[in-house]
């Protein structure tokens, strides 16, 4: 009975959402995090009878055919890239972007990737750095002495020296932007790499056309709604039992056939 | 004698091919675009004594039809510039590998090199019939409601919504696409929700209804044949039991 495998392929796809819910709730409160979305499609039909098939021995024909469909897939988990709340931190080096773009990162093989989580730090060297360690490209290395750093929203780094009146610019952020940023691959770490499918890097700086802004001082929240996530959830939940019953009701069938011959 | 269990036996075929129309529908209930499909049936007489015998013959139950009901599912809002949804008749086309295919699922992306995909990768295609470019660096896309699209208020595409004189000759493709025999028209007031995606149209309850329905029937026409075996069976036992 197909029905059987057409039911295990919708508690499949309700198992799979509920895994992408609960990471997005798991991730409510990280830094820069975008929430996910599984999507479904429909999978193969077969066509047991076409549509225009004759019906009938004076030429009528079948107006529809019938076609049952094999059950659902998860086409795909879809990255939402959509803008985080920010909140004021205070902190020289925590950077939001507002607008498009993402910080670059360089990891320790050598390999770049990109992270809006602006949550960064100072290395014993003086260097601007994620939470890991990793150098933020295009680098910017602070001078001895600074008594105060100032980040502009294009991202101009400006430090304070010690007995010094004016600010000297020690450097500049870069944002990079790509065709479909739902395409990078995450890898952990609020790190997300190039994949064919993400298109190639475009370097700018922050506030040019098509680029968004830093923000000193704030950080980008999660963009996950919880009252969605946890609607969602129930939904998948009940999805999942109303499958779980197909799968029920075809046992109960077959075994009214086991039954048939006393 | 035959006659009751072959009765009982082509309901329950029809009916077992029911439980799968309901158990795909119901898989697919969180299905972006999704239309449920219903199965029909038909009664089919069997002629053959009739002409030897002058028995009327005996009524089946055949499924010549799965039909699909294109009712409008809900409109959810996602929030995201790139989910489109059509309130009222339409679908938008798409261009795969297959040919030119139709989907009411309006959860689009852009690729590697611009254009405007659906989830698989296949080219949306707008109005005219080609695909649709939108450029990175010209800011966010905004969608009118009669579904032109405009970067810094440039219209840059138009998002082809055609429909169909008549519905029930698309066929289902997968990937919550559409196959058609004719070609469609432009619909003529098309009218795109931006931030929205159309539900599955499955109603959850009925699906349930209709598979409690289609046990207690599949119970039925078990019994049917069950009955008939018996009679079968005592009328050997009776009729061998005479010397």
């Amino acid at each position: 009975m197909k029905s059987l495998s057409i039911a295990a392929t919708g508690m499949l796809a309700q198992q799979r959402n509920v895994e992408v819910i609960s990471n997005n709730i798991a991730n409510l409160n990280t830094v820069g995090y975008k929430r996910q979305r599984a999507e479904f499609q429909d999978l193969l039909y077969q066509t047991i009878e076409r549509a225009g098939a004759l019906s009938s021995a004076t030429g009528t024909t079948v107006p529809n055919g019938i076609q049952i469909g094999a059950g659902v897939k998860t086409g795909s988990v879809y990255r939402i890239t959509e803008q985080g709340a920010v909140t004021a931190t205070g902190n020289d080096f925590d950077l939001a972007i507002s607008g498009r773009g993402l910080f670059r990162v360089e990891l320790p093989d050598g390999r770049e990737a990109y992270t809006r989580a602006g949550n960064f730090a100072i290395s014993s060297d003086g260097r601007v750095v994620t939470e890991d360690g990793y150098e933020v490209l295009p680098g910017v290395a602070l001078p001895e002495d600074v008594v105060d750093v100032s980040i502009s929203d294009d991202g101009v780094v400006e430090a304070r020296i010690a007995g010094e009146q004016d600010l000297r610019e020690i450097g500049r952020l870069d944002l990079v932007v790509f065709f479909n940023e739902s395409g990078l691959e995450a890898i952990g770490d609020n790190l997300l790499l190039e994949t064919p499918a993400s298109g190639e890097p475009v370097i700018g700086n922050p506030g040019d056309p098509g680029f968004g802004t830093v923000l000193q001082g704030y950080l980008e929240n999660a963009n996950v709604d919880p009252v969605q996530e946890i609607t969602t959830l129930i939904a998948a939940q009940r999805a999942y039992e109303m499958n779980a019953r197909v799968i029920e009701t075809s046992d109960e069938m077959l075994s009214i056939n086991a039954n048939l011959r006393r | 004698m035959e006659n009751a269990i072959t009765a009982g036996l082509a309901k329950q075929i029809v009916l077992a091919r029911a439980l799968e129309t309901a158990a795909n529908n119901v898989a697919n209930q969180t299905t972006s675009g999704f239309k449920a499909d219903h199965i029909a049936f038909r009664e089919y007489l069997t002629t053959i004594d009739a002409r030897t015998t002058g028995d009327p013959g005996v009524s089946l139950v055949v499924d010549p039809d799965t039909y699909t009901d294109f009712s409008a599912g809900g409109l959810e809002q996602s929030y995201r510039d790139l989910d489109f949804a059509i309130d009222g008749d339409g679908f938008f086309a798409i261009e795969t590998p297959a040919g030119v295919r139709y989907t009411r699922d309006g959860r689009f992306s852009v690729n590697a090199v611009g254009e405007l995909v659906t989830r698989s990768g296949a080219q949306v295609i707008d109005a005219g019939g080609s695909p649709i470019l939108i450029d990175p660096e010209a800011g966010g896309v905004l969608a009118t409601p009669d579904g032109e699209l405009q970067q810094n208020g440039t219209p840059i595409a138009a998002l082809g919504v055609y429909r169909f004189d008549d519905q029930r000759q698309l066929r289902k493709a997968g990937d919550n696409l559409f196959a058609a025999n004719e070609d469609p028209a432009a619909a003529a007031l098309p009218r795109v929700r931006q931030g929205f995606i159309e539900t599955s149209n499955v109603n959850p309850v009925a699906a349930m209804t209709d598979m409690i329905e289609i046990m207690r029937a599949y119970e039925q026409a078990a019994r049917l044949s069950d009955t008939a075996n018996e009679l079968a069976r005592r009328a050997v036992e009776t009729l061998s039991a005479t010397n």
